[in-house]
């Protein structure tokens, strides 16, 4: 009873310790990800990919930030769907930060602009894992949360 | 004696005065020359002559006669246009072409992307869809949603190096600019009176001509709507597009900066924004951004008629 009770002790502590160690592990290929972002969720507008080069006037990308992957809408909506690499995870929290300003600039703009977007602009997903970062603005939440799962968790 | 010494130097008298008189007889050609060249650069900075310029030859004499005559200037820079309705004759009979501003800037031979490394882009979201899908990073944008002709003077929604600012103050602060391309027109197109509207356009145009005097001002047309967007909205239609177009063009003519018909670019053969460009008929996706990008390539002022 007593090994028993120690094996399963052990067997408990080795399962929370993996889960622990699975973030920093975490290697995606981020194009693929915004691709199967843009291709795999509903958009009303038509979103296509933008020079990286670009990415500067559509966010403030922080240092620390290596790759950056961006499908941006006609400016019809806000939808976007974008992947961001960073060297290490606290530089991706910087990117999840003005990834957040980013969507907040963005609500601004469209309040006055086109009104209704701005819905779909407060049910952003703006998610950080390791050393990536998500965005995705869509009424199609479940499928770019389903897409986001696949290659984050 | 005495004579036969006299006819000895008569003879010697008689070449050098022959040499002297050769010597004036070639001088005197370059100066007049120097003349008629002061007269054709009293020509306007906008002409040309029709026939090759003959101030090019003016180094080699000015070089054989010592340097005594200046280079005249260069032709200017812009070539014949071919929609000339004026012409005016120079001093000595040739024809000279003027820019008709009236017209829009024709087509010529493509430029690439590095010309516009010295251009700015005013706008407004049609703009930003442009410069983004185009990856027009050499270029310089003051875009935002909504941008008008009277609020690119008031709103402070271009960043520049942190600060928030106007598009005008914005350009203010450029020094390195030498062309700027214009498209306002679509977010006002809602107003109660057009001729407020090209008042404010025309006071946009005299502030960059007042910023920067011999930048190139290139003036767009507003690109036109779907057929589905037109014929539903009370706003967003072509005949508020058509008579907005028409006073810009005329607006340009006045102020004597380069009209761009975009709008032919990216319409179909009734004039409108085909539906396969954009979604909700207004915004250009990325392919019709390309051909906006490909019209502009091809109008320019430098290669226009080439």
């Amino acid at each position: 009873m007593r090994k028993l009770c120690a094996f399963l002790a052990a067997a408990l502590t080795c399962a929370a310790l993996a889960g622990c160690g699975s973030q920093t592990d975490l290697t995606v290929d981020v194009n693929a990800m915004a691709k199967d972002m843009a291709e795999k969720v509903t958009y009303q507008d038509e979103i296509a990919l933008i020079d990286g080069d670009m990415a500067g006037m559509v966010y403030d990308i922080p240092e620390g930030v290596e790759n950056v992957v961006i499908y941006m809408g006609s400016g019809a909506t806000a939808e976007e769907a974008s992947v961001f690499e960073a060297k290490d995870e606290d530089s991706a929290k910087k990117m999840e930060e003005a990834a957040k300003e980013h969507i907040q600039k963005q609500r601004d703009a469209f309040e006055d602009y086109i009104p209704e977007e701005v819905k779909k602009l407060d049910g952003a997903i703006v998610e950080q894992k390791g050393r990536y970062v998500a965005v995705c603005v869509t009424d199609d939440t479940e499928n770019a949360q389903k897409v986001i799962d696949e290659y984050l968790k | 004696m005495i004579e036969s010494v006299a006819n000895k130097y008569a003879w010697k008298k008689r070449v050098f005065v022959g040499l002297a008189a050769a010597l004036v007889a070639v001088s005197l050609p370059s100066c007049g020359q120097e003349g008629s060249s002061s007269g054709e650069q009293s020509q306007s900075s906008v002409s040309i002559s029709d026939s090759e310029p003959s101030v090019s030859g003016m180094p080699e004499q000015s070089a054989n006669a010592g340097g005594l005559v200046e280079s005249s200037e260069t032709p200017p820079e812009l070539v014949e246009a071919p929609a000339a309705d004026e012409s005016s004759q120079m001093a000595d009979g040739k024809a000279v072409k003027e820019y008709d501003y009236a017209s829009p800037v024709p087509a010529g031979e493509a430029v690439d992307d590095s010309y516009f490394d010295d251009a700015v882009f005013i706008g407004d979201s049609r703009t930003q869809g442009f410069i983004l899908y185009n990856n027009l990073s050499n270029a310089t944008a003051y875009v935002d949603k909504g941008l008008k002709v009277d609020t690119a003077f008031t709103k402070a929604d271009i960043e520049v190096d942190g600060v928030q600012m106007s598009a005008m103050d914005a350009l203010a602060q450029n020094t390195s600019f030498q062309k700027v391309y214009v498209m306002l027109g679509v977010n006002e197109l809602g107003w109660a009176y057009s001729d407020i509207f090209i008042e404010k356009y025309g006071e946009l145009v005299d502030k960059i001509k007042e910023i920067k005097p011999d930048a190139k001002i290139y003036i767009q047309s507003i690109l036109p709507v779907s057929k589905k967007k037109s014929d539903g909205d009370k706003i967003y239609n072509m005949t508020k597009i058509n008579e907005y177009n028409d006073l810009i063009q005329e607006m340009a003519k006045e102020k004597e900066v380069y009209y761009l018909n975009v709008a032919e670019a990216v319409a179909d053969s009734e004039g409108y924004l085909p539906q396969e460009a954009s979604t909700d008929g207004v915004h250009l996706n990325k392919s019709y951004c390309a051909k906006w990008l490909d019209y502009l390539k091809c109008h320019t002022v430098e290669n226009m008629g080439q």
